[in-house]
């Protein structure tokens, strides 16, 4: 079996076996990076390929100083971007932050597992739910965020806050429901 | 919970998370751009390639003029001849003609030359010196007509009597050309005098000439030459697996490929220095050719539904039995694919020549070669004896080029012409790289050993 090194070396030289080992096993983890982004399973597949023509495009200049996997989660999540409607997003936010008030301490996110969270995210606007990802998953700081979405940071800040906000709205509800059923 | 754990956890959870996809639906949408993109990588690298071969060439060019301008003693000298030797002449011929008299006051009022010798009256030494009454004459004709007066033979005294017009008069003119006569007669600029190497000729009568001429034609200290030649040569392929995985695949290939010759021909050109050592560049293709061949007869014996027996009842029906009965079927496979690996190598040659006889030399030689180029053509096996497309699929088996062979060998020439040479060289070449990629479990490496015939040009 190839390590990770061999399968960038050879993705490097052009070897197609190599190429074809890094699509086979790093799919199923770059299309949930994707699929966070865009739900619809077609165009998710769209950009999941995209991604991996960039990745061979720009393996070259990959340095092995940090995580290979980052690198190819970053490129995912640019295609994914890129696949979005930007001015839809951008829109969206505008009309949203005139109603921001403050950032919500979430704290009750303890009574539900990952999944439950995560279809909770999932039913979230796209604006929070791209800026939520964005910060809360892949890491990105508001100024990057601000600069990907073509935003303010503070419009990226506001977005955050709402998302936390309407999650946690969702979760107290769903866990109001999980008690009454108790 | 504080968000900043939450964040943690979550962001932990979200990343390791992994969704459902047909990856072979993926690489079967991605397959085409992925083969163009590595074609455009291999462009890429030819091109760096031609870079460094044009840059070996330049090399080559810039040696070739800085050897050509710092090797023309030869040219320099003769031009030398026969730009300053005439003016000698002319001097002279003006002296002797007119009987200058500031030459005649020096040669009398210098006390020297009361000890020079002087020239006998022998007729060898009265000898007239028609060619030099010419200033047009080649250097060839003046070496000619200087000769005869290097073996002159002068007395150690110089008579009395010598102060004589007659006698200054018939020095000058009969020994032109003895140096310390040139410098007696007049100023001489010391080039032209440095044509004429002159041994000292005290005590008198020397009995070697007093004077040596340049020779008339040099060796060239450095001739180039440009060959071309062909060959062709055995091979002998190593097959080794790279892990204990890949040991059947290396039955397979031992067992169905056949490494049979290699043809090659290339272009040199180069540089012989004058003892026999000399020196070479070129472009080289080489061609490897294989066989793969299967022949082979399988029979599967299955068992399917059909008629086990015919059973007669006394009515006289037949009444059919069926049940499971054998079926076999049998495959008879014969293939016979030509692989051919094509290599183009930038050889880098040094050798040494020894001559013997008038046309003949022997030689050895020695090099390393850059390869820039190695394509692939045919088909090899799997373990399944699948057949895998080498040329299209090359990147996964085969590397685009290798970096260094080397190769030695022995030479027998014959000079066909001053120029043209005939040469049969047994050659040994071996390819040390591994010809297959890293992620293919076999490793496949060549030596070739054959003989090239070549036709060199010296220029």
């Amino acid at each position: 079996m190839l390590t990770e090194e061999q399968i960038i070396q050879g993705c490097q030289q052009g070897i197609k076996t190599h190429q074809r080992e890094l699509v086979v096993r790093y799919s199923p983890l770059l299309m949930a990076a994707c699929r966070r982004y865009v739900h619809d399973g077609a165009a998710a597949k769209d950009v999941l390929q995209e991604t991996f023509i960039r990745i061979f495009t720009h393996i070259h200049r990959y340095q092995p100083t940090g995580s290979f996997e980052n690198w190819m989660r970053r490129i995912a999540v640019r295609c994914a971007l890129t696949w979005l409607d930007k001015s839809k997003i951008k829109k969206e936010i505008e009309l949203t932050e005139i109603h921001l008030s403050k950032a919500v301490e979430p704290e009750v996110y303890h009574y539900l597992g990952f999944q439950a969270i995560n279809t909770l995210i999932d039913e979230l606007p796209i604006g929070y739910r791209t800026v939520f990802n964005l910060n809360v998953v892949e890491g990105y700081t508001h100024k990057e965020i601000a600069e990907l979405l073509d935003i303010t940071e503070s419009a990226s800040r506001s977005q955050l806050a709402r998302a936390k906000k309407l999650l946690r709205q969702k979760i107290n509800l769903v866990d109001c429901q999980k008690k009454a059923s108790l | 919970m504080k968000w900043q754990v939450f964040k943690n956890r979550f962001s932990k959870e979200a990343r390791q998370e992994e969704a459902e996809v047909d990856i072979a639906a993926i690489w079967e949408a991605i397959e085409p751009q992925v083969d163009a993109l590595n074609k455009k990588k291999k462009r890429k690298k030819r091109g760096f390639f031609w870079l460094f071969f044009i840059g070996v060439a330049a090399m080559v060019a810039f040696s070739t003029y800085w050897i050509t301008h710092s090797s023309t003693d030869l040219p320099n000298e003769a031009k030398s001849e026969q730009l300053l030797v005439p003016s000698v002449i002319q001097q002279q011929q003006q002296e002797s003609d007119i009987d200058c008299p500031p030459v005649i006051a020096q040669a009398t009022s210098t006390p020297s030359i009361a000890t020079l010798p002087t020239p006998s009256t022998t007729p060898k030494s009265q000898v007239p010196l028609p060619s030099l009454n010419s200033p047009q004459k080649s250097t060839n004709e003046l070496l000619e007509a200087i000769s005869p007066i290097s073996t002159v033979t002068l007395p150690s005294q110089l008579p009395s009597a010598s102060n004589s017009p007659e006698t200054i008069n018939s020095i000058t003119s009969a020994t032109p050309l003895s140096t310390s006569h040139l410098q007696t007669i007049a100023p001489l600029p010391k080039r032209a005098l440095s044509l004429l190497v002159v041994k000292p000729k005290y005590p008198a009568f020397p009995s070697e000439p007093i004077l040596e001429t340049t020779p008339e034609k040099k060796q060239p200290k450095h001739q180039f030459f440009t060959e071309v030649y062909g060959g062709v040569s055995a091979i002998d392929r190593t097959l080794s697996a790279k892990d204990a995985a890949s040991a059947s695949l290396l039955q397979v290939r031992d067992q169905y490929e056949t490494p049979l010759e290699a043809l090659q021909y290339g272009l040199t050109v180069g540089m012989q220095h004058r003892p026999g050592f000399w020196w070479s560049v070129g472009i080289q293709s080489t061609t490897l050719t294989e066989r793969f061949a299967v022949n082979e007869t399988t029979s599967v014996v299955d068992s399917i539904m059909g008629i086990q027996a015919l059973r007669i009842n006394i009515t006289g029906d037949t009444v059919p039995i069926a049940g499971m009965i054998a079926q076999t079927t049998t495959t008879n496979r014969d293939i016979e694919i030509f692989n051919t690996y094509h290599l183009l190598d930038i050889p880098l040659t040094i050798g040494y020549d020894y001559q013997f006889g008038e046309r003949w030399r022997a030689g050895v030689s020695a090099g390393i070669a850059a390869n820039i180029s190695l394509q692939t053509k045919g088909s090899i096996p799997d373990e399944l004896l699948q057949l895998n497309d080498i040329e299209a699929e090359q990147a996964s088996f085969f590397q685009s080029n290798l970096s260094w062979s080397y190769h030695f060998g022995l030479s027998v020439s014959y000079a066909l012409t001053d120029h043209f040479e005939l040469r049969l060289a047994p050659t040994i070449q071996v390819y040390t790289d591994d010809f297959s990629v890293e992620g293919y479990g076999i490793s496949q490496k060549y030596t070739l050993l054959g003989g090239r015939l070549g036709l060199r040009y010296q220029f």
